[in-house]
């Protein structure tokens, strides 16, 4: 990748570097800037990086999904409680309140969840590792070094397909429980991901 | 995509792997043979067979009846049901492409859940051909692709030409090889030929003596291990144990017959059985771990460790320095009162050859060392990396806050459910003070967790993280040994400026939680640092 090689050639240190040396020195002549749509960005903590958005429709699908489930359990609930296929008990009356109640509940939850946690996944690249944030109440900061990727993953389900968006998994020899995943990616962003790993000297090592 | 590719890397055998690679390329995607739809119709038969098929076995022994008489009707949905997995089958190889293309491997497939995967050449680890029976007539095979990820993440190309899949196999092995060579030929280089006098040489690190074996049985609950060697034996032993227990003069039913004595008798005779049932458990103990240990000799040859042990079958686990992830020394509270500890080196937990051994004491993922002392666990840890003494740390503590954590998580629910049993059971006095000293213990118990967990970040190769609840467990792994770094936070965490830090290496997750933040994101960014400016090999 043409980027690549002018990150290193760049040596201007910025203060955000400087800020990040240690007595061992090690931060001396590396540099792990953020790559942001082909414009580098001089950064070297995580705590400083510029965090991109996930796909703008990434929210809304999500809480349709939500809502569309709901809607669907409700009218299960309905069929089922409407005494067309079989009759009720008498006193399953309260039953059924509850059930809306609880479906009803849920489905605002959820939505109401999405609505706040998906602004709030985010991730970032930067020259050599991968970065995601996500949670509402427990918030994750997870990194991933590209040096340490075995190999990647795009899935998309069908109504990812339908809204051009794509799922980017990267697999580690952490085990599967560590596999680390954007999820509600533009899929031209989730294949330009996935291009800069493949085209990153690290893969091709074999440590 | 058949004569053509696989007769090129074959030609080019000795020469550059990198030029049979080219050869083996091809641009565009390939469907794989429609001997594929048999894999997957087999696959998911097997599946059905395996988990819903067995399952409903009784539903229909009951209904056998019923079938009987609609057996045609039985039949067709029967059939019905096959062709449903067919068309399935033939639906799913439509979708299935692969590609080998520059240095990588690409598959694509999936009908509705699409999925793209990308393996590069050089990550892979082993290539295993299968011929599963159905492919046996034709010359036809799969290929699985181990990486050093988890067992279970390996890429399949589903129906190859026998042919091919050799030629890619040799490819594979062609890269390795080269890779290898070129290693070794640095670091000859590097050390000269005191490498090579090393290397044959192997000495002695360890050994455990029967008494040492007989600590270990006591200290740590091996009962197990003897109670598998008995399996076969269990039918007969439970038909001949009453009729032993008779002749021996015990009559287990008068013995312990509440009604017939009083009851301090009655209660000597509950304590004595429970001693006697304490006394054969140890005792199996200690057989099982002379079983498993014995003769345990670890030694080193150049970088490899090996352990040997057993007394029926002997047992030889061998593990590259390079390849131990951490080094984990245990103590349990019986280990705390003799002084004794057991090391444990853990390697790549998703190894071919570990997999499907999880828990085996014989794993190979894992070289344990049992009871040894304190010293000579320091001893045998600092051989393997450049660590600091445990006693020499001064450990940091968590914050304080993790008490209320452990209150909230742990404890709560489990007092929610007995406050509800003890009220729906209408509990006695007894009961109620009862509960209020299982309360009691559960927060001494959360006490004790959080004055145990400690971590030291000051050495800057290696993070030390100690933690347990009675015993004391110490856990030391080099930074460069970081696969993946989560900090974690939450709202309330955020208040008091503390994180959860977890390092994921390729034996599993390590955490520390409720350190200040700066400390958790420094040490991040330094971990990520280190592995990759410095890319420390791992494996």
């Amino acid at each position: 990748m043409t980027e690549n090689t002018e990150v290193h050639n760049n040596d201007q240190a910025s203060s955000h570097d400087e800020a990040n040396k240690q007595e061992t020195g090690l931060a001396e002549d590396f540099t792990n800037k953020q790559v942001k749509s082909h414009q580098i960005q001089e950064h070297i903590s995580t705590k400083t990086l510029d965090m991109l958005p996930l796909a703008p429709q990434y929210r809304r699908i999500n809480i349709i999904i939500s809502l569309v489930f709901g809607g669907f359990f409700l009218i299960i609930t309905y069929l089922g409680s409407s005494g067309l296929f079989f009759d009720l008990p008498k006193d399953a009356f309260p039953f059924v309140i509850g059930a809306y109640a609880l479906i009803g509940f849920l489905t605002l939850w959820s939505a109401t969840y999405h609505f706040f946690a998906d602004p709030l996944k985010q991730y970032a690249l930067r020259e050599n590792d991968l970065n995601y944030q996500s949670g509402l109440i427990f918030r994750s900061f997870v990194s991933q070094p590209i040096l340490r990727i075995q190999h990647i993953e795009i899935k998309r389900g069908p109504i990812e397909r339908r809204a051009g968006m794509a799922t980017l998994q990267v697999f580690s020899a952490g085990g599967i429980s560590y596999t680390f995943n954007i999820p509600g990616l533009i899929y031209e962003n989730a294949v330009e991901l996935r291009q800069f790993i493949l085209d990153h000297k690290d893969l091709a090592s074999d440590v | 995509m058949s004569e053509q590719t696989t007769a090129a890397p074959q030609q080019t055998n000795s020469e550059d792997p990198n030029q049979a690679l080219v050869n083996l390329q091809t641009q565009t995607w390939s469907r794989v043979s429609p001997l594929a739809i048999v894999y997957f119709f087999a696959r998911t038969l097997f599946f059905l067979v395996n988990n819903v098929l067995l399952y409903s076995l009784p539903a229909l022994a009951i209904s056998f009846s019923t079938i009987k008489e609609n057996i045609l009707l039985f039949a067709a949905g029967a059939a019905g049901f096959l062709l449903l997995i067919l068309i399935s089958s033939v639906i799913k190889y439509w979708f299935y492409f692969y590609k080998f293309s520059a240095g990588r491997v690409e598959i694509k497939q999936g009908v509705f859940q699409k999925s793209h995967l990308d393996l590069p050449f050089k990550k892979i680890q082993n290539v295993k051909i299968v011929q599963p029976f159905y492919y046996r007539f034709n010359q036809y095979s799969f290929i699985e692709l181990d990486t050093a990820g988890s067992a279970q993440q390996e890429a399949k190309i589903v129906a190859l030409p026998l042919k091919l899949a050799e030629s890619f196999k040799d490819l594979i092995l062609q890269i390795k090889q080269v890779e290898q060579s070129q290693a070794q030929e640095s670091s000859i280089l590097e050390s000269g030929e005191q490498q090579q006098q090393t290397v044959e040489q192997e000495i002695l690190l360890n050994e455990r003596s029967l008494k040492d074996l007989v600590i270990h049985g006591i200290s740590n609950n091996r009962v197990w291990i003897f109670l598998g060697f008995l399996a076969p034996f269990y039918g007969s032993i439970g038909e001949n144990l009453s009729s032993f227990l008779e002749a021996i003069g015990l009559d287990l039913a008068s013995y312990l017959d509440y009604q017939s004595q009083s009851l301090g008798l009655f209660i000597l005779h509950v304590l004595s059985l429970v001693m006697l049932i304490m006394l054969v458990i140890v005792s199996f103990s200690v057989i099982g771990s002379i079983f498993v240990f014995y003769g345990y000799k670890l030694s080193r040859q150049g970088d490899r460790y090996i352990r040997r042990s057993g007394l029926m079958t002997k047992h030889e686990v061998s593990m590259r320095l390079s390849r131990v992830q951490i080094a984990v020394q245990q103590q349990d509270w019986l280990d705390v009162i003799i002084k004794r500890v057991n090391l444990r080196f853990e390697q790549n937990s998703s190894l071919p050859s570990a997999a499907g051994q999880a828990g085996n004491i014989n794993n190979a993922s894992k070289l344990i060392v049992p009871s040894v002392t304190p010293q000579e666990s320091i001893t045998l840890i600092q051989d393997t990396f450049p660590v600091k003494d445990f006693s020499d740390i001064t450990y940091l503590p968590i914050s304080k806050r993790f008490l209320i954590r452990f209150s909230i998580m742990p404890m709560m629910p489990i007092l929610l459910i007995l406050c509800t049993m003890g009220f729906a059971l209408e509990f006695s006095l007894l009961g109620w003070s009862m509960l209020g000293l299982f309360t009691v213990l559960l927060g001494a118990m959360g006490l004790l967790r959080w004055k145990r967990w400690g971590y030291y970040f000051g050495d800057d190769n290696h993070v030390y993280i100690r933690k347990g609840f009675i015993g004391v467990n110490y856990y030391v792994f080099p930074i460069g040994k970081m696969q993946q770094i989560k900090v974690k936070q939450s709202i309330f965490m955020r208040r008091h400026k503390l994180a959860d830090i977890s390092y994921v290496l390729a034996c599993g997750g390590y955490r520390v939680p409720l350190i200040p933040v700066d400390s958790a994101q420094s040490q991040a960014d330094n971990a990520l640092l280190f592995v990759e400016k410095l890319k420390p090999n791992w494996m």
